[in-house]
C-alpha cells in the first residue's frame, strides 16, 4: 500500500496586483505518494510555480492569500507558522530552483552553502556525507568544488549543486521548479535522469514542474495539466498524454508532436494563454477551444472523475457525456 | 543558388582583465569558422551555450569587429559595408529578431511609434503613407492594426514576438537573423510563430540565419545547419543528412542526448 506524503485539496492562491488580489490558482487537488514523480505541466502564467512556492512559504505572506489545504505527512502546511515551516523547508521538503546559480549567495563558497543547510536545522556539519552526496549527483572533483564560488560554476554544475543542497537531509519530497529550463539540451537528460536515480534509490517523491511535454512523458508517473490556474487533467501520465479527455491537453499534444514529426505546416493553436489579471469565472481555455459550448463561456467546468482520472471540461473528448449538456 | 553571405576564416577573440594588475586573458569565442549562406535558405547555427553562435551573429550584424577573417555579403567584405555611406544600406538588408522580445521594445512607446521609427529612418514610404504601412505590417504578422496605439506591456510574449518580426520586416530586409526566436515562447504559441516565419520567408523571398539550441525547431525550419562546439564548427551540411547520419561524435551526442 503506497502512502501519500503530500495531499493538496482545493488549493486557491491569490496574489496582489497593485491594490487588488487576483486568484491565480483556483482550486487544485493532487496527492503525491511515496516514491512517485508527479509532473505539473503548464504554460507560462498557468500558476504552476505559484502553486508549489505558496506551499513552502516562498512567496511573502503580505502579497498572498490562500484557501484550501495541503497536508504533508499529517501536518497542515497552509497557515503554518514561519518558524515551524523553516524546520520543514530544506529538511523534509527540498526545493530545486530553475536557476540554482542565482539562488545561491555569490559571496559564499559552495562549502559555506552546505554548512548553512546544516546550521539552519541545528545539525552538525558533516563534510564526509556532503562529499558522498556530491559523488551521488555526479560531481567528480568534489573537494575542489567545495572551495569554489557560485560564479565559477557552469550551468549544469550549478544545477547539480542545487540538487545536492536540496538532498542534504534526505527529504521525503523534492519540489523541482523547471530544473532543466536554464541549461543546455544535452545536459537536460542527464539532470532528469539524476532525478529519476534519486527517486529510485532513496524513494524520494518528486514534484517536477515543467513546460516541456516530452519531459513529462519521459520522466513522470503522474501528470497534471495546468492552465489558467486549474488542473484540466490529472492522472497517470500514459493515460493522460496518450488519451487526453480535454481539448486543451489534446491540442497541447498536437503542438508538441507536430514539431517533433516536422509536419510541413505545424499544428497551430490560435490565441495566447490568458494572463491571471483577466481570469473570469468560466473555462480559461474557452477562447482558444474549437469544441466550446455556450456553457463554457459562463461556467467554470466541474471536476469530473473517470477511470482514476480527474478532469475539468464541459465538452470532453472520447465520447464522454457530461450531465446537463443535452439541451445544447 | 547564389551565395549571399560568406563567412571566411572568421576568428573572434576577447581580451579580458580581471583587475588592473591581472594578466590579460584571451577568450577564443570563435576560432576559424567557414560557411556560406545561400539565397532564400534557412541556415541553422546550433550548439550549446557558450559555443559562439551569438558571437558569429554579432559579427555579421557588425556589432563586433572580427579579430581575423572576414564576412562577405553580396561578395563585398563587411568592413566595406560598414563605412559611413553604406552602413544604412547594410543595416536595412540584415535585420534581427531576438529571443527576449520584451526587452528589445521600448516600453514607453506605442507600437505605432516603434514601427514608424525604422520606416522614417530608412525612408521606406513617403510620410503620408506611414499609417497605412504600419497597418499593413501588423496585418502581415497577424496582429490587429487597432492595437497599434498600445504599448508593449499590453501584449503577451507571442504577440511581442510578432511585433518584433513586423519591425524587422518594415525595412524590407533580405536576411533575417533569428536569435532563438521561439525559445522564450510557450509550446502552444511556438507553432504559430514558426508557421508565420516560414510563410513570410516564401512571400518575401527572405534568407534566414537561425540560432537555436532546440533541435526540434532546427530540424523543422532549417535547410542546412552548422553544428558548433567551443567556437569551432564541427559539422556543416543538409539538415536531414546531419540528423540521420551525424559524422562528428559531438553531433551524435547532441542528437542522442536530446529528447526528441
Amino acid at each position: 500500500m503506497t502512502k501519500s506524503v503530500l495531499e493538496v485539496s482545493g488549493l486557491h492562491v491569490a496574489l496582489k496586483f497593485g491594490e487588488a488580489y487576483k486568484w491565480v490558482v483556483r482550486g487544485i487537488d493532487f496527492s503525491l505518494n511515496e516514491g512517485e514523480i508527479l509532473g505539473i505541466l503548464g504554460e507560462s502564467g498557468s500558476g504552476k510555480s505559484v502553486t508549489v512556492k505558496s506551499l513552502l512559504g516562498l512567496i511573502p505572506e503580505h502579497i498572498m492569500l490562500r484557501k484550501g489545504s495541503a497536508v504533508f505527512e499529517g501536518i497542515e502546511l497552509i497557515g503554518m507558522r514561519e518558524e515551524v515551516l523553516k524546520g520543514l523547508r530544506g529538511k523534509e521538503i527540498g526545493f530545486v530552483f530553475q536557476n540554482s546559480n542565482s539562488s545561491m549567495n555569490h559571496f559564499m563558497s559552495i562549502e559555506d552553502h552546505f554548512k548553512e543547510v546544516y546550521s539552519v536545522h541545528r545539525i552538525p556539519y558533516d563534510r564526509a556525507s556532503v562529499l558522498t552526496l556530491m559523488g551521488e549527483v555526479g560531481i567528480d572533483d568534489s573537494p575542489m568544488l567545495l572551495q569554489m564560488y557560485p560564479h565559477q560554476l557552469s550551468g549544469g554544475l550549478s544545477q547539480r549543486v542545487g540538487i545536492a543542497l536540496a538532498l542534504c537531509h534526505r527529504p521525503k519530497v523534492i519540489i523541482a521548479d523547471e530544473p532543466t529550463s536554464a541549461i543546455d539540451a544535452s545536459l537536460r537528460s542527464k539532470i532528469l535522469s539524476l532525478f529519476r536515480h534519486i527517486n529510485k534509490k532513496f524513494g524520494t517523491a518528486i514534484v517536477l514542474i515543467t513546460h516541456d511535454f516530452e519531459v513529462a512523458r519521459e520522466y513522470c508517473d503522474k501528470v497534471a495539466i495546468m492552465y489558467g490556474g486549474i488542473f484540466f487533467e490529472y492522472g497517470a501520465t500514459e493515460d493522460v498524454l496518450e488519451r487526453p479527455f480535454t481539448p486543451y491537453t489534446s491540442s497541447l499534444k498536437a503542438c508538441a508532436e507536430s514539431l517533433y514529426n516536422s509536419d510541413k505546416v505545424l499544428y497551430q493553436l490560435e490565441g495566447y494563454p490568458p494572463s491571471p489579471v483577466i481570469f473570469k469565472q468560466n473555462c480559461p481555455f474557452t477562447e482558444r477551444c474549437d469544441m466550446r459550448l455556450e456553457r463554457c463561456k459562463k461556467e467554470m467546468p466541474k471536476k469530473l472523475m473517470m477511470n482514476e482520472r480527474i478532469f475539468r471540461c464541459w465538452n470532453p473528448l472520447e465520447g464522454i457525456q457530461v450531465e446537463g449538456n443535452k439541451d445544447e | 543558388m547564389n551565395n549571399l553571405l560568406e563567412v571566411r576564416n572568421l576568428k573572434k577573440h576577447f581580451y579580458i582583465k580581471a583587475s588592473t594588475l591581472a594578466e590579460k586573458r584571451v577568450i577564443k569565442a570563435v576560432e576559424t569558422v567557414n560557411f556560406t549562406i545561400r539565397q532564400n535558405e534557412v541556415f541553422g547555427l546550433i550548439g550549446e551555450s557558450g559555443s559562439g553562435k551569438t558571437t558569429i551573429s554579432n559579427v555579421i550584424m557588425g556589432i563586433y569587429e572580427p579579430t581575423e577573417g572576414d564576412v562577405y555579403y553580396k561578395s563585398r567584405s563587411i568592413a566595406e559595408w560598414l563605412n559611413k555611406k553604406e552602413v544604412l544600406h547594410y543595416r536595412k538588408d540584415i535585420q534581427v529578431v531576438f529571443q527576449q522580445s520584451k526587452e528589445v521594445l521600448d516600453p514607453k512607446r506605442t507600437v505605432d511609434q516603434l514601427l514608424k521609427t525604422p520606416l522614417k529612418l530608412h525612408a521606406i514610404v513617403p510620410s503620408n503613407a506611414l499609417d497605412d504601412e504600419v497597418d499593413r505590417l501588423l496585418a502581415i504578422v497577424g496582429l490587429n492594426p487597432m492595437d497599434k496605439v498600445k504599448k508593449p506591456t499590453a501584449f503577451s510574449g507571442g504577440q511581442l514576438q510578432r511585433i518584433c518580426i513586423a519591425r524587422a520586416l518594415s525595412v524590407r530586409p533580405k536576411v533575417l537573423l533569428l536569435d532563438e526566436p521561439v525559445s522564450a515562447l510557450d509550446v502552444s504559441v511556438q507553432g504559430q510563430i514558426i508557421n508565420l516565419l516560414m510563410s513570410l520567408k516564401e512571400e518575401q523571398q527572405l534568407t534566414y540565419i537561425l540560432i537555436s539550441h532546440d533541435l526540434n525547431v532546427v530540424k523543422h525550419m532549417c535547410d542546412r545547419i552548422a553544428v558548433m562546439k567551443s567556437g569551432e564548427i564541427v559539422e556543416v551540411g543538409e539538415t536531414n543528412q546531419i540528423f540521420e547520419d551525424p559524422q562528428a561524435s559531438y553531433t551524435q551526442n547532441l542528437i542522442s542526448n536530446t529528447i526528441l
